[in-house]
C-alpha cells in the first residue's frame, strides 16, 4: 500500500472535527443544564425565604412564641425548618455536582476515543512509511 | 633391320634411324636417355664423359643453366656426337642418303627438342613440388608453424572477451551492491522519519485525559444560624445534619475519583501499550531491512558467481573448440606434409609467441607434433648440392669445352683451398 499523506490529513481532519462538534453540542448542553440548575436553585431560595416569617408567625398565633416566650416546640420547628431548608439544597447542589461530573466523565472518555484515533492514524501511517520503504527498497535492490 | 650394341642409331637399309629405345635406361631416375648412372653403353669420349659427370653432380640444375637454345643445342651436339660415333661407316655421297641424312638429323632435333621439354617440364614440376613441401613444412613445423597465429589470434579474442565480460560482470554486481546498500540507507532513513514522527506525536500527545480530573466536593448549604439566635434558638442539631450530608458527599466524590484513577490508569497503560507498539514496529522494521538487505546481497553475489560461472564455462568451451580446430587442421597439415614427401618434424622459423590467456582459465595442453615412422618419410635424405659447386659446374662446362670439367673444378677449388 504506497503511502498517501493527503488520506492521512483527511483523516485526521474529519476525526478532529467530530470531535469538534459533538463536543459543542456536549458543551451547549451542559451549560443549559447548569443554568436551569442555578434558576431552580435561586427559585427554592426564594421559597425557603418566604416561608421563614410563615413559620415564626404560625407559632406567634398559638402563643409559642411572644415577648419573653420562648416554647420549646417553637425551637425545634425552627431548627427542623432549617433542617428542611438544608437538606433540600444539599440535594440539589449534589444532583447538580453529579450531572456536571458525568459530563466532565463522557467529554474525557470522547476525548480519549479522539487521541485514540489520532494515535492509531500515526501508527497506521508509519508502518504505511515502512512498508512504502521496503517496497522502494525492493525495486531499488531489483528484487520485484 | 640390324641394331648397332651401345647406340640408339639402327640401320634399315641404307638409311639410319634414330631409335631412343635403343639407348640406355637408368633404372634409378626411370628416364630414358639419362646420362646419370647408366648401365648401358655410353659412348667413350672426352665430351659426353664430361656431360654425364656434370649431369650427375647437378641434375635438377643443368637444363636450367644455359637456357632452352643451350640446352636444346646440348642435347643436340649429344646426340650428333652418339650418331657420328654410330655411323663412321656410313658411305652416302647419293641424293636418297643425303635425304636419309637430313631427316635423321630432323628427326633428332624433333625427339632432342621434345626430350629438352619433357626434362623442363618434369623440373618445372619438381621444383613446384619443392617449393609446395616447403610451404607446408614451414606452414606445419613440427606443430609450431605460422599456422598457429590464426588459432593465437582466436585464442587471444577469447581472452580478451572474458576480460571484457568479466569486467562486465563485476560492474554489474557493484551496481547491483551499490543499489542495495544505498536503497538500505534510503529505505532505513525514510522508515526512520515515519516512526519518529509517531513517536513524537505520542510524547507530545499523551493520551490520558483522566489524569488532570479531581472530584469536587459542593459547598455546604447554610445552617440560618443567625436566624435560629436570632430567636434564642440553637443550630447545633441543623450543622449536625448538614455535616453528615456533607460527609455523604465526600464520600460520593471519593468513588468518582476512585473511578476516574482507574480510567486514568487503563488510559496509561493504553498509551505505554501505545508506545511499546511503536518501538516493537520500528525494530521489526530495522530488522526485516536488514533480513532483506543480507538476502538481496546473498541474491546478488550468487547472481554474479553463476554469471562468472557461465562466462568461465563459455570461454572453456570456445578453447576448447579453437584447440580442437587447431589440433585437426595440425593433423591435417601433417598429413599433408606426409603426402607431399616433406619432413613434418622439420623446425621452422620461430613463431609468435603465444597470446596471453585468461589468469584464471587453465591452458589447453599443446598436442605433441606428429612424427611419422614411414619409412618414405624417414628414408636418407641425401645432401643437396650446393647451389655454387652446380654454377661452378655449369660454367666449366659451357666456358671450357673439351675439358674434364671435374678435373678442372678440383683444381679450382683445390688452389682456393676448398
Amino acid at each position: 500500500m504506497a503511502y498517501n499523506p493527503a488520506d492521512y490529513e483527511a483523516r485526521r481532519r474529519g476525526y478532529t472535527q467530530q470531535y469538534a462538534a459533538t463536543g459543542a453540542m456536549n458543551a451547549y448542553a451542559n451549560f443549559l443544564a447548569q443554568q436551569r440548575g442555578n434558576r431552580e436553585r435561586r427559585g427554592i431560595t426564594e421559597q425557603y425565604e418566604k416561608a421563614q416569617p410563615q413559620v415564626v408567625a404560625g407559632y406567634s398565633r398559638r402563643g409559642m412564641v411572644g415577648p419573653n416566650v420562648r416554647s420549646g416546640l417553637f425551637a425545634r420547628g425552627l431548627q427542623d425548618f432549617a433542617k428542611q431548608r438544608a437538606r433540600t439544597f444539599s440535594e440539589f447542589d449534589q444532583g447538580l455536582q453529579e450531572q456536571q461530573r458525568a459530563y466532565d466523565l463522557g467529554e474525557a472518555q470522547r476525548l480519549e476515543a479522539f487521541r485514540n484515533q489520532l494515535a492509531d492514524m500515526e501508527s497506521e501511517k508509519a508502518q504505511t512509511i515502512a512498508d512504502a520503504a521496503r517496497q522502494l527498497y525492493a525495486r531499488r535492490a531489483g528484487a520485484v | 633391320m640390324a641394331h648397332v650394341p651401345g647406340h640408339n642409331v639402327e640401320q634399315s637399309g641404307n638409311v639410319y634411324v634414330w631409335n631412343p629405345a635403343g639407348k640406355g635406361f637408368n633404372p634409378i631416375t626411370g628416364i630414358k636417355d639419362d646420362f646419370r648412372n647408366v648401365t648401358s653403353q655410353i659412348p667413350s669420349n672426352k665430351r659426353t664423359r664430361a656431360l654425364a659427370i656434370t649431369a650427375d653432380a647437378a641434375p635438377e640444375l643443368f637444363p636450367n643453366l644455359s637456357g632452352q637454345n643451350s640446352q636444346n643445342q646440348f642435347y643436340l651436339q649429344a646426340l650428333q656426337a652418339l650418331a657420328g660415333y654410330g655411323s663412321g661407316s656410313g658411305s652416302g655421297s647419293g641424293a636418297s642418303d643425303k635425304l636419309a641424312r637430313d631427316k635423321f638429323e630432323y628427326e633428332k632435333r624433333q625427339d632432342a627438342l621434345d626430350r629438352a621439354a619433357a626434362l623442363e617440364a618434369s623440373n618445372y614440376a619438381r621444383a613446384r613440388e619443392g617449393r609446395v613441401t616447403s610451404g607446408l613444412e614451414n606452414l606445419y613445423g613440427g606443430g609450431q608453424g605460422t599456422f598457429n597465429q590464426g588459432f593465437d589470434k582466436l585464442l587471444n579474442m577469447i581472452a580478451e572477451q572474458g576480460k571484457v565480460s568479466q569486467q562486465g560482470v563485476t560492474d554489474a554486481y557493484g551496481r547491483a551492491m551499490t543499489g542495495i546498500n544505498e536503497g538500505y540507507d534510503v529505505a532505513s532513513g525514510l522508515g526512520q522519519t515515519g516512526f519518529n514522527a509517531l513517536n513524537q506525536y505520542l510524547q507530545a500527545n499523551p493520551n490520558n485525559p483522566y489524569a488532570a480530573m479531581r472530584a469536587q466536593v459542593g459547598t455546604a448549604p447554610d445552617a440560618l444560624s443567625d436566624y435560629l439566635s436570632a430567636y434564642g434558638v440553637s443550630d447545633v442539631p441543623v450543622r449536625g445534619q448538614i455535616q453528615a450530608d456533607q460527609l455523604q458527599a465526600q464520600q460520593g466524590a471519593a468513588n468518582y475519583q476512585n473511578l476516574i484513577d482507574v480510567l486514568s490508569g487503563v488510559a496509561e497503560q493504553g498509551a505505554g501499550s501505545r508506545s511499546a507498539e511503536a518501538q516493537m514496529a520500528e525494530l521489526l522494521f530495522g530488522t526485516g531491512l536488514g533480513q532483506e538487505r543480507a538476502s538481496y546481497r546473498s541474491q546478488a553475489e550468487n547472481a554474479q558467481a553463476q554469471a562468472l560461472a557461465a562466462l568461465q564455462q563459455a570461454m572453456f568451451q570456445s578453447r576448447f573448440g579453437v584447440e580442437g580446430d587447431r589440433a585437426a587442421y595440425a593433423r591435417q597439415l601433417a598429413e599433408s606434409v606426409i603426402n607431399a614427401g616433406g619432413n613434418p618434424t622439420a623446425p621452422t622459423a620461430p613463431t609468435a609467441p603465444t597470446a596471453p590467456t585468461a589468469p584464471t582459465a587453465p591452458t589447453a595442453p599443446t598436442a605433441p607434433p606428429f612424427v611419422s615412422t614411414s619409412y618414405d618419410v624417414n628414408r636418407p635424405v641425401a645432401p643437396p648440392i650446393n647451389p655454387l659447386v652446380a654454377q661452378q659446374l655449369a660454367n666449366l662446362h659451357e666456358n671450357v669445352r673439351g675439358q674434364d670439367a671435374q678435373e678442372l673444378l678440383d683444381a679450382l677449388n683445390a688452389r682456393r683451398g676448398r
